[in-house]
């Protein structure tokens, strides 16, 4: 059966609704209304609930209804049609989940962990409350503030001064698809400790007659301190590539909001899919990284060396928020290549293609400059050198 | 029988009376108290050493190397001669400027004090004009004090003129009138006023008259009491006892040989310490000094090359003389005859490396007498090509280099190892302690040799031999 999910509509006109970064409210695509978050939550909050409660029941009532109708049958058959092939699709066991557009009656069949989406038939943006509610609800959502159009140019931005891009790739039609999504994160706090022991020395020198005297104090030095960390992000899911999630920051914190379902509309969204024990080891190891840099760094002599160190881990809060990000993905030569860009800050991470042509040029120009140059300099130099000094 | 024992007795109490006086025969003694030199041992320890510490501290601070010595002894020279040769054989002069002021007294002893004889200052250095006027002050201010009158017979009197004097001596560094310092037992200011006109002419002739290159003349130089012909040999001179009779005999006649054919002197001379022979403080002075006096080198020019070893440093000094030698021993010559002998004589091959000496020097000799004399040629086709050869290294290098920068930028993902953005702005860090504990200090010392060898040049641009005001070419250095 398919789960209920949820159209932001607009209540003038009953379009769909669509969050939009620069005005922060979800505006109309049909009639051009505004709405606030808050107004769209007071309106849409039964409903919201109700779907939520409607997705928790009908999950514990699919497995038996499943378990019934699942296998092959040799007896069906329809007209005439040998059927007896066929099997009824069980979706929960292939990580697929099937839906109901409220606007067409389409069914949609989604990731399970899909949380917002749009309808392939009617285009309406659609969120499935399930999916973020109960012990699942976020507590945080940063908001885009980027739309597709912004996301479009600051990849084309991306592309200028990279000397080595072919410029078939430049051309805006290779751009397959751009998809704004809000990526489930875990944010942890939490305080590190480091004690080091370390020996330091410094050196002065002087001539005395005939001799070079050098002259070294050595140093025993102590440093016992605590580095407080707040929301480091570790992106909790797995369909997203970390290191593309770890370029794209910074982010701009101070624009967090509390989470509400709004924000979602017309963008796609996930829930996560890896647990807070196992985005805690990335978390942990950048932490105890940066603090022992930061107590190390209190230390300045002119040699010093770490004898002992010993860093403990007091971990504090973890928050789970949605992260925007758009996806872009670019076909070009019969490759795939996908960027992603913070939906926030504009920032533009990937991989370029390189152009075999254009580095062969590169290297022959600056080959032959060094040579031209390198000549007559390098001449002059030994002359000067071997003869003149 | 009789008169045999009284002889014998009075010889006896002739040799006790000589036995009980000895100890009272005063021994040679003098003290030296920083910059102040007392031959007497007469002067006041304590007043010695305060004012010897202000001189060494006004030298310093004023970068002129000021002197004051009380000699008991001119060894038969006039006071101004000796002034000179004191001051140039104990090199004197502050290390950058080469300034430096001598007070020489001459004083004489008597049972009750000291008599006072004469005195001269002596200077010298780059900045006379100055050091002109420092010194025709200090004559006015010290010829109140340094006269017979002032040196009245006693010594506690003796004292206070010659310190009033030093005083005086003090003042006019400092460039305070030193017609105020001190008025005990001094002449009247007219008396000292027509003094110092008299005094303030020669004041002229008491400037060292230093070479353009800053070397004394060498008969302002002391002789050193060495005698050539009083060692063994005639080229080969062993005094350190550096080599066997059978190596010296070989260099010996090796060096023999080269005489003959190219009329040049080739000498070697090893001692234990060039000091111990008295003469020039200075190796290359003490050597150009020892070559002269000893008439060393052949022909009317005195054609040679000469090099001595001083063991109790490990100082070597290169001398050549005559211009048959400094033709063929070029400065591009001497730096390559240098490289080979030092780098021996550095690890006590004492044979090895006066072989190399002699060896090279027969190469040299020969070249010079070819009509080339060795001089340093440029290669340049090997410097083209080889500056070619690196151009394409550095090119290809840096071509690849310049491929991979940009290649780099064509990619910006990677796993980030730190959160130093995530440091809080509240709390951030909070040192619980800081400790720094002192251990200890170590002390390392190493011997800087290399650029202490100054000799000839390493073929300077221009090619040729550089001499030195006394018509020697060479230098010295440590092995």
């Amino acid at each position: 059966m398919p789960e209920k999910i949820i159209n932001y509509k607009c209540p003038a006109c009953t379009g769909p609704l669509h969050y939009v970064g620069d005005s922060g409210k979800l505006e109309c695509d049909y009639c051009g209304s505004k709405y606030t978050i808050a107004e769209i939550e007071s309106i849409y909050k039964e409903k919201v609930e109700s779907a939520a409660e409607a997705a928790a029941e009908e999950s514990q009532a699919e497995a038996p209804a499943a378990a019934e109708t699942g296998g092959a049958s040799s007896q069906t058959s329809s007209g005439g049609w040998d059927t007896s092939s066929l099997e009824n699709w069980n979706s929960a066991g292939q990580g697929l989940r099937i839906y109901s557009c409220p606007s067409c009656g389409a069914e949609l069949i989604c990731d399970e962990n899909t949380a917002a989406t749009r309808c392939p038939y009617c285009g309406n943006p659609t969120v499935v409350p399930g999916q973020l509610s109960g012990t699942l609800k976020p507590d945080y959502v940063l908001p885009f503030k980027l739309n597709k159009e912004d996301a479009q140019k600051a990849l084309l931005r991306h592309y200028q001064g990279k000397a080595l891009l072919p410029e078939t790739f430049r051309d805006e039609k290779n751009i397959q698809e751009i998809q704004g999504v809000y990526v489930p994160f875990w944010l942890f706090d939490g305080t590190a400790r480091v004690v080091l022991d370390i020996d330091a020395s410094e050196s002065t020198a002087f001539m005395q007659g005939d001799y070079e005297v050098t002259e070294t104090k050595h140093y025993e030095v102590h440093r016992d301190g605590d580095v407080v960390f707040e929301k480091i992000p570790v992106d909790a899911a797995s369909k997203m590539p970390d290191e593309y999630m770890d370029s794209l920051e910074p982010y701009d914190y101070n624009k967090l909001e509390p989470f509400s379902m709004a924000y979602l509309a017309g963008y796609l969204a996930d829930k996560f899919d890896v647990s807070v024990e196992q985005s805690a080891k990335r978390a942990d190891e950048r932490a105890v990284n940066t603090a022992e840099d930061v107590v190390r760094n209190t230390v300045s002599y002119e040699t010093a060396v770490v004898r002992n160190k010993k860093v403990t881990l007091k971990r504090g809060k973890v928050h789970y928020a949605l992260i925007p990000t758009y996806l872009l993905t670019i076909r070009w030569n019969e490759g795939q290549y996908l960027f992603a860009v913070n939906g926030q800050t504009g920032k533009v991470v990937g991989e370029l293609p390189s152009s075999q042509e254009k580095e062969r040029k590169e290297f022959l120009k600056t080959f032959l400059t060094a040579v031209i140059v390198g000549i007559p300099v390098l001449s002059i130099l030994m002359y000067l050198v071997m003869y003149a000094l | 029988m009789r008169r045999n024992n009284k002889v014998f007795a009075a010889a006896a109490l002739m040799l006790v009376l000589l036995l009980t006086l000895l100890p009272a025969v005063p021994a040679m003694a003098y003290s030296v108290y920083g910059q102040l030199y007392d031959s007497t041992d007469q002067l006041d320890k304590s007043r010695c050493e305060t004012m010897g510490r202000q001189l060494s501290d006004l030298s310093e601070e004023k970068q002129i190397d000021i002197h004051v010595d009380v000699v008991n002894d001119l060894e038969g020279k006039g006071i101004d001669d000796y002034a000179k040769i004191f001051y140039t054989q104990y090199g004197y002069g502050y290390k950058s400027t080469g300034d430096g002021i001598l007070l020489m007294i001459y004083v004489t002893e008597d049972g009750d004090g000291l008599q006072y004889q004469d005195y001269d200052i002596v200077f010298g250095g780059k900045n006379k004009d100055s050091l002109r006027t420092i010194v025709s002050d200090m004559y006015t201010g010290v010829g109140r004090y340094l006269n017979e009158e002032a040196f009245s017979g006693d010594l506690q009197s003796d004292n206070d003129a010659f310190f009033h004097a030093i005083e005086c001596v003090v003042a006019s560094v400092n460039g305070e009138s030193s017609a105020a310092a001190g008025t005990a037992g001094s002449l009247s200011e007219t008396e000292a006023a027509a003094e110092t006109a008299a005094e303030t002419e020669t004041a002229a002739e008491s400037v060292l008259s230093l070479a353009e290159d800053g070397l004394p003349p060498l008969d302002q130089v002391a002789s050193s009491d060495l005698v050539w012909d009083q060692m063994d040999g005639t080229y080969v001179k062993d005094g350190a006892g550096l080599m066997s009779d059978a190596e010296r005999q070989t260099l010996e006649s090796k060096a023999g040989e080269l005489a003959d054919r190219y009329g040049t002197g080739v000498y070697v001379l090893t001692v234990d310490d060039y000091r111990s022979y008295g003469g020039s403080s200075s190796i290359e002075l003490w050597t150009e000094k020892l070559y002269l006096d000893n008439q060393l080198g052949l022909g009317s020019e005195q054609n040679g090359v000469i090099l001595a070893l001083s063991m109790a440093e490990r100082d070597y000094c290169l001398k050549i003389y005559g211009s048959d030698a400094l033709f063929a021993y070029t400065d591009y010559a001497q730096g390559q005859l240098t490289d080979r002998f030092v780098s021996s004589f550095r690890n006590n091959d004492w044979y090895g490396g006066f072989s190399a000496y002699l060896n090279f020097g027969e190469k040299i000799l020969k070249e010079a007498a070819d009509g080339t004399p060795m001089e340093r040629t440029v290669n340049w086709a090997g410097m083209i090509g080889g500056s070619s050869l690196l151009s394409l290294l550095i090119g290809f290098i840096t071509g690849k280099g310049r491929v991979g920068s940009l290649r780099r930028t064509m990619k910006n993902t990677g796993i980030k190892r730190t959160a130093v953005n995530y440091i809080s702005h509240e709390s951030g860090m909070y040192m619980r302690s800081k400790q720094d504990h002192y251990v200890n200090t170590t002390v390392n010392r190493v011997r800087v040799s290399s650029s202490q060898n100054k000799t000839g040049g390493h073929g300077g641009g221009g090619g040729g031999t550089s001499v030195n005001s006394h018509g020697f070419s060479g230098g010295s250095g440590k092995f």
